[in-house]
């Protein structure tokens, strides 16, 4: 996986590509690859959607191999929405396809002149560039049908639906799933729209004839990735909880909590959290011949995706995860899990990232667009999205566009990305991520750990008051480490808890590239990635001014626990202190 | 306390039904003062060791609990029982949590209430992994809830209960299905005790 491929689509006869080894970047992968690449090659101050932009694609470090759950794929950029660096990940089968035919990263370079839409094939046989008029406009799923008719079910697909074609800044990026479904996401930050501003719909990935990447010492790897997986699976979380019911667990106890934003963000409970919570839904899917429990990729052992059927049985959508459930759920007052199911499906054929387009239809219902609770109003402004209506691509930019035109003061976003689905007024910890993240609001910007388990940035004792500050900052330097490895976020609840699970990890590392790391240089990996994010942010414009949270979050006390965000600005500025 | 009882004997797979009353919450009987540690033991009929190897996250009135063997229950009490839950906020909820502080300000804290051993009725919710566990357990011994809830239930799923259900005992009655909420309606007393008895129990 030594290779880059750069391809530069402003070419007057058309599109070019070249294959260079790659030196620059090297031993890096996944968010760490494509941060540095987008910090050293993109000027900050460029627009998001011109030809100085460029969109990076990277596999992880361990993705292609034999090593369980590395199937995430990185994708960067400077981000439309935020206007800063982006990294958005997903899962899906084309990290592992990419790895395996040898790519470390595919940057898609300058743009196609416009109207101009073009497919990308990548296979042993090398790189076609072909013009694809016949796609325009043409939602992921219908556009993947396509595909399966021309190249068989088993190339794994990159795309964009009609909300990257429109450039808007909420669209995601689709990546197939093991049933070559659209699925999987990258969602956050617009990286859609940066796709196709590139004129780029889509990519195919074909590792036919390939085999899996090699560890250098084979032995260790395989000895280290069976203590990984005996760790997954004996953990409460990632063993049980997760293949369970999957993300949507949390509804529960988020709404008990009083931290499941609500009615766009004026309550913390919702009363018809049970309709939607993860044990009824997993019931609905079993009774309905659905699967609850299923893997995005191969090689993955936690399998909290699952499958959900309509009422007549047929395949409607993946599994909605929580984001999803509680953004078009809760945050819109809908209680009925078929209007989430089906919204759920809409943003993934359009290509738009659920929790921008949760938030968004909230900041509309707010505004007296349709009613909270009025799922069939909900349905009808998504599907204005994808037929580009004025007003469709109004909420298709996202919550904070939305918001300034239909003039809503209570707008949930941080650096115009929507805040997820824990209300930082309840949880005042995540507000520090929220607030402080170079991603914009991202929960998962601060997922995993490095206090405890890496014995960095000091040991957390449970029955002391340590800084909430301080554990952010170690939350946020683990995950951009870990997001470079192209592992699963989710590996971070057994590694939270099992020191042994984190040691077969940096040993599976250790084993695959012949290095001798240790926690403190996955710690310093993290803060290396969050410097270059920072400071590329800083000359994008950024001040710390931008680190903060909505205001209302400071004035508007939240129901049932009438909380207050009460972290000081002071405390918000010394997160990058170390 | 007055409740009338109502038996339903039904094939397994309608429990799925009452599911959603145990997360939504049921009423259990105790007394006030007592900690959580013995709510759940002493009343709920919660081993020690379940609870130490499965009970991850409690939540007293809305607030994560740390510590089981101080905090108090008193009238009126919501408590809420659910296993390890993913993602940070999940990890931020725990019991114990390393990450504790990131939620501190709606941490459930000791109160000095009174042990006064006044008969009290609390809510309780079981959700995820102990619901899967312990949910149908519950319902076979019965669970408390208000009157208008079991109607609400029948009003909204009673065909599909009806569907799988093969006999309904009001008070050691038995009653036609359809004729269930006009005679739950005509009782007076407010809390009503559901027990549910599947098939291979009989």
């Amino acid at each position: 996986m030594d290779k880059i491929l750069r391809i530069n689509m402003s070419e007057k006869a058309g599109p070019t590509f070249k294959e260079e080894k790659n030196e620059k970047y090297s031993g890096m992968g996944g968010r760490a690859l494509t941060t540095a690449i987008i910090a050293s090659e993109v000027h900050p101050m460029a627009h998001p959607l011109s030809v100085e932009n460029k969109l990076v694609i990277a596999p992880g470090l361990l993705s292609g191999s034999l090593a369980a759950m590395s199937g995430r794929l990185s994708i960067g950029c400077k981000s439309p929405l935020t206007g800063g660096i982006k990294e958005s990940n997903s899962g899906g089968q084309a990290a592992q396809v990419l790895a395996r035919l040898e790519y470390a990263a595919i940057i898609l370079e300058g743009m196609a002149p416009e109207g101009e839409l073009y497919q990308i094939l990548i296979n042993k046989d090398g790189v076609k560039i072909e013009k694809a008029p016949q796609y325009k406009m043409l939602p992921n799923y219908d556009l993947i049908a396509k595909v399966q008719e021309i190249h068989g079910d088993k190339v794994a697909c990159i795309s964009i639906g009609p909300a990257g074609e429109m450039k808007l800044s909420a669209s995601s990026i689709a990546i197939t799933d093991m049933e070559q479904r659209p699925t999987r996401h990258a969602g956050r930050g617009g990286v859609g729209a940066v796709m196709g501003s590139k004129g780029v719909k889509l990519i195919i990935l074909d590792d036919a004839g390939l085999k899996n990447r090699e560890a250098a010492d084979p032995e260790k790897f395989r000895a280290a990735n069976r203590k990984f997986v005996e760790g997954l699976r004996t953990h409460a979380v990632t063993g049980s909880a997760l293949p369970a019911y999957g993300t949507n667990v949390l509804v529960n106890i988020i709404n008990e909590a009083g931290g499941l934003p609500t009615n766009n963000f004026q309550n913390g409970r919702f009363p018809g959290v049970s309709a939607i919570s993860g044990e009824t839904i997993a019931d609905i899917e079993t009774r309905r011949g659905a699967n609850p429990t299923h893997g995005c990729h191969r090689g993955c052992v936690i399998r909290c995706s699952g499958t959900y059927h309509d009422k007549d049985g047929n395949f409607l959508t993946k599994q909605p995860e929580y984001e999803t459930v509680w953004a078009h759920g809760a945050n819109c007052g809908i209680d009925d899990p078929d209007t989430i199911a089906m919204l759920d499906y809409l943003d993934d054929n359009y290509g738009l990232d659920t929790i921008d387009m949760g938030a968004a239809v909230a900041v509309a219902m707010e505004a007296g667009l349709l009613k909270f609770g009025d799922g069939e109003g909900a349905i009808n402004l998504i599907k204005e999205v994808g037929k580009g209506t004025p007003l469709g691509k109004i909420i298709g930019s996202g919550a904070a566009v939305t918001a300034k035109v239909l003039g809503v003061e209570r707008a949930p976003v941080v650096k115009g990305q929507a805040i997820p689905a824990y209300d930082p007024r309840a949880i005042q910890g995540i507000g520090v991520t929220y607030a402080t993240s170079t991603q914009g609001a991202d929960h998962t910007a601060g997922y995993c750990i490095t206090a405890n388990i890496l014995k960095v940035g000091g040991f957390v004792d449970p029955l002391k008051t340590e800084g909430q500050v301080d554990l952010s900052r170690d939350l946020q330097i683990a995950t951009a480490a870990i997001d470079s490895t192209g592992m699963c976020l989710f590996i971070a609840f057994a590694i939270l808890d099992q020191p042994e699970t984190f040691q077969a990890l940096i040993d599976m590392l250790n084993a695959f590239y012949g290095l001798s790391m240790t926690g403190d240089d996955v710690a310093a990996l993290g803060k290396k990635i969050l410097t270059m994010e920072r400071d590329f942010n800083k000359k994008a414009g950024f001040t710390a001014l931008d680190d903060r949270l909505p205001r209302y979050f400071y004035t508007e006390k939240l129901p049932p626990h009438d909380a207050l965000f009460s972290v000081t600005d002071m405390e918000l500025d010394s997160v990058f202190n170390w | 306390m007055k409740y009338d009882t109502l038996l339903i004997k039904c094939h397994n797979h309608l429990t799925s039904h009452f599911m959603q009353e145990l997360q939504k919450g049921f009423y259990v009987l105790s007394k006030e003062g007592k900690t959580i540690h013995l709510f759940l033991t002493e009343d709920c009929g919660i081993s020690d060791d379940y609870i130490s190897s499965k009970v991850k996250t409690i939540f007293i009135n809305g607030e994560p609990v740390d510590d089981i063997f101080n905090i108090q229950i008193k009238e009126g009490g919501v408590c809420a029982l659910s296993g390890a839950m993913p993602g940070i906020v999940g990890a931020m909820m725990r019991a114990g949590s390393p990450y504790a502080t990131m939620r501190k300000s709606i941490s459930a804290r000791p109160d000095n209430t009174v042990e006064s051993g006044k008969k009290i009725i609390l809510k309780l919710k079981i959700f995820n992994t102990i619901l899967f566990d312990m949910g149908i357990n519950f319902l076979k011994k019965g669970i408390l809830l208000k009157k208008n809830r079991i109607i609400e239930l029948f009003l909204k799923h009673g065909k599909d209960i009806y569907a799988d259900c093969r006999k309904i005992i009001l008070n050691d009655s038995i009653i036609k299905k359809e004729e269930i909420v006009e005679n739950l309606q005509n009782k007076s007393d407010e809390l009503v005790l559901l027990k549910i008895e599947t098939d291979h129990e009989n």
